[in-house]
């Protein structure tokens, strides 16, 4: 692959701490000092590869991580309350010993975006949030599968009124539109037999039903083929279209690199490897985050950084896990900056990009930055020492320290209240930018 | 890639010294914006409204035969004409209809319809029909664009909700601005709006424009005193009630913004639609005339139009699950004081459907070039190469 060569650095391509920090924000969020240094320590070929095992972080992570997350979640979910859920999940994206897994389940997340305004669910929505987790680094097809008989996305599209004689339709035009080909690949009429192919695709007693009864088993045509279909030949061809290795090429550069990074050759490259390898996801997220085009200067801090990784980077950075904030806060804080999780603007997901920005989320942005610093997010109000932490590293100066981690200018202002300093410093323009 | 190196190594970019964007410094304050413009405020229902029980043909019989469980029975609808009627929740609306508040051009949509939400409402939105030409920017975002002067006194464009800024009200340079709730233009901290970048990454620009109309914006607001209203008009406490009641705030302002922007969402309705359909038909209607009362009250009442519209119609005939599945064309509001009321536009007939939906009578970007001509007063091209003469909202 000619397109994605492998980085290897050079005089002219470092790897220093810019490119290290790159490397954290856009993948897992955002690294502490210890995490930097380590991979300054070490080749870029390594600390790719520790984020891709789930073994790049140093600090924060519990040793009984998958034990402590999953007694929050099953108590999210008795509670009720749809926030504890959020504030579930930033748990995980904060302490996860494998941030990437996150990274891409909120990716999925995304793809197949589910809400719970219409689910009602919290089992179902965090049922369907495992099933992202669980195959969010699989071939594409296994996901794809097992979210044809997710409950969550079938209540969400409607599928319970898609019967025999009676097709509706919603399911199958997202499947084809949004989750698998994209517009252009598919006719109206591929549609109208989709949705006859999925019909008796239902949700009994909270979990997937087939509903023989119900099921079209008239023989029509799709892409060309006509055939008695069922959910399970349908998933069979489409998985064989190739415009769903587009589509997903498409996913996983609007996730990993900036705007206009990559062009049309290798993004043809990237998703002739997805279609060569059965859709292997992990393979491909392997393939771009080892390649010279993701750490080329062109890449670096050219995408507004999305929500969730501004709201975590500064808590690694001033390693606020030993006495964590209030995850309910922060998904309160998350939601005010545009990323209210599990509910999606709509079935298309969220925009991203520029679309994270305008006047409300910046100035969320901005006071999010001080409610953390000010220790707003602790009860009670627990001021973090930000300048005890870099100095605990042996750093020179505090301004040195963000300068670092966040790799851009320390303000012009004096350090004496460093909480300020730096709520002046994520105040600037290039703070929004990863 | 030179260029943004340029700007990351632009230190400082946020002084000690207050430094003020171009468009908040002494000479941009000097020249006050116009301050009795014209203001167009777009409410868009999201989902694809059910136009046929909105607009409801209830002298044709066919109505009732497509329509078996969600008929509105002929007794409860509100007449208009001897062919036409409103759905009983739209209640308000039919007096503002009655008092010469409100026209309604029927039929509404455009050629070969697309029954995708996205790709239906980027057609609305940008009033261009190949997605080749759907790069993010709208109708109001380019007429924004053609009368922009430099520094820009205001913000283009404000969109009142939480969700993203829709694309019908972006353009390349105009910069809409977002907000949903009063407390969410509170800074803070006391914080110098970041001076421009020797720039021309669009990117970095982007950010800084971004970052520094926001800040603008809740110093302005935050100053103000301006924003309470008359008191004497009662707003729905639904979502779209106290969207228009902020909305109302904002154009009491006056900063010269003439474009105002909001959605009501929920109309995707595939099953069970009869109750969502009308509370949503209510929502609507008691919060527009709340707010059209509101801009009368406090003197905006001769400035003030208001668009609906909603990306397609439904299916004439209704689904097995008491729904509507994805349709075509649909009415068109057009609420204001100062507007050639009534009914425009020939209802499609029920008896001549095309593949099951109503055909198209009038192409939308009419509405928009009698809007951004008539109303707006903007010469604006919708689509290079063709010509799109206005409807007659407006006398002329």
């Amino acid at each position: 692959m000619t397109a994605w060569q492998p980085f290897k650095s050079t005089a002219e391509a470092k790897w220093d701490h810019r490119q290290i920090v790159h490397l954290h924000r856009r993948t897992v969020f955002g690294p502490s000092w210890a995490e930097v240094e380590r991979d300054a320590a070490s080749s870029a070929e390594d600390a790719v590869n520790r984020i891709l095992t789930g073994e790049c972080r140093t600090e924060g992570v519990p040793g009984d991580f998958e034990i402590l997350a999953n007694l929050i979640g099953d108590s999210a979910t008795t509670s009720r309350n749809v926030d504890r859920l959020k504030a579930w999940w930033i748990y995980r994206c904060l302490f996860s010993p494998d941030p990437l897994q996150e990274r891409l389940t909120l990716m999925w997340h995304n793809h197949f975006a589910t809400s719970h305004r219409k689910v009602d669910s919290l089992n179902l929505m965090m049922a369907q949030n495992a099933t992202l987790r669980r195959h969010c680094r699989a071939p594409f097809g296994d996901l794809l599968r097992d979210m044809m008989q997710d409950p969550a996305l079938l209540i969400w599209l409607d599928a319970e009124a898609n019967r025999k004689g009676h097709p509706n339709e919603n399911l199958a035009r997202e499947l084809l539109e949004l989750f698998t080909l994209g517009i252009g690949h598919y006719s109206e009429d591929d549609i109208k037999a989709a949705a006859r192919a999925l019909t008796g695709c239902t949700v009994r007693d909270g979990g997937f039903h087939f509903e023989r009864s119900r099921h079209d088993a008239d023989a029509t045509t799709i892409f060309g083929q006509t055939a008695v279909w069922d959910p399970g030949s349908l998933a069979d061809t489409l998985l064989k279209q190739p415009a769903v290795a587009g589509r997903l090429a498409w996913r996983l550069v609007q996730e990993f690199f900036g705007e206009g990074v990559v062009g049309e050759a290798e993004h043809n490259e990237l998703a002739q490897q997805l279609q060569r390898s059965g859709l292997n996801i992990g393979a491909a997220v392997e393939t771009m985050l080892h390649s010279e085009l993701f750490f080329s200067e062109a890449n670096i801090r050219s995408r507004v950084s999305d929500p969730m990784s501004f709201l975590i980077a500064p808590l690694r950075a001033f390693e606020m896990t030993q006495q964590p904030p209030s995850t309910l806060l922060l998904a309160n804080w998350l939601k005010r900056m545009g990323l209210d999780l599990f509910y999606p603007p709509n079935v298309g997901g969220w925009d991203g990009g520029r679309a994270w920005l305008n006047t409300r989320t910046v100035i969320a942005r901005t006071n999010y930055v001080a409610a953390t610093v000010r220790g707003q997010l602790h009860y009670p109000a627990a001021p973090t020492d930000l300048k005890a932490v870099a100095l605990n590293h042996g750093c020179r100066s505090f301004p040195q320290f963000i300068e670092t981690l966040f790799a851009v200018n320390p303000p012009h202002v004096p350090v004496d209240d460093a909480a300020e300093a730096f709520v002046r410093l994520m105040a600037q323009p290039i703070a929004h930018l990863h | 890639m030179q260029n943004r190196r340029r700007f990351l190594q632009a230190a400082p970019l946020m002084s000690l010294a207050p430094a003020w964007p171009d468009f908040l410094s002494a000479a941009a304050m000097a020249s006050e914006p116009q301050r009795d413009e014209r203001i167009l405020v777009v409410v868009q229902l999201s989902g694809g409204n059910d136009g046929l029980n909105t607009v409801i043909p209830y002298a044709d019989e066919n109505y009732a035969k497509y329509r078996e469980k969600l008929r509105v029975p002929t007794t409860q609808i509100i007449r208009l004409n001897d062919s036409l009627g409103l759905h009983p929740a739209l209640k308000a609306a039919g007096e503002l209809f009655d008092y010469g508040r409100l026209a309604i051009v029927n039929g509404v949509g455009y050629p070969n319809p697309s029954r995708s939400h996205f790709r239906s409402m980027a057609i609305w939105h940008s009033a261009r029909l190949s997605s080749e030409d759907h790069n993010g920017h709208g109708w109001l975002g380019r007429a924004a664009d053609s009368v922009r002067t430099t520094p820009s006194p205001s913000a283009d464009a404000i969109f009142v909700g939480d969700g993203n800024i829709p694309a019908a009200i972006v353009g390349r340079r105009a910069r809409p601005i977002a907000l949903n709730s009063e407390k969410e233009l509170t800074l803070a901290a006391d914080l110098a709006t970041p001076t421009s970048p020797d720039s021309s990454d669009d990117l970095a620009s982007f950010v800084q424009g971004t970052v520094a109309s926001s800040y603008a914006a809740a110093r302005r607001f935050s100053d103000s005193t301006a924003t309470s209203g008359p008191g004497n008009v009662t707003y729905p406490s639904s979502g779209l009630g106290q969207k228009l009641n902020l909305m109302a705030k904002m154009i009491r302002l006056n900063t010269g913004t003439r474009i105002f922007y909001v959605e009501q969402t929920g109309y995707d309705t595939h099953s069970s639609q009869k109750f969502s359909h009308e509370r949503l038909l209510r929502e609507f209607a008691t919060s527009l005339k709340a707010f059209l009362d509101d801009m009368n009250a406090s003197g905006f009442g001769d400035r003030v139009t208001v668009l609906t519209f909603s990306e397609f119609g439904r299916r004439v005939q209704e689904n097995a699950s008491a729904g509507t599945d994805h349709g075509t064309s649909g009415p068109v509001f057009i609420a204001g004081e100062s507007l050639n009321a009534g009914m425009h536009g020939v209802y499609p007939s029920l008896a001549d459907l095309e593949d099951g939906d109503l055909q198209t009578t009038v192409d939308f970007r009419t509405i928009y070039s009698a809007l951004l001509t008539d109303w707006l007063e903007i010469d604006s091209v919708l689509t290079p190469g063709s010509e799109f003469p206005p409807l007659k909202l407006y006398q002329t």
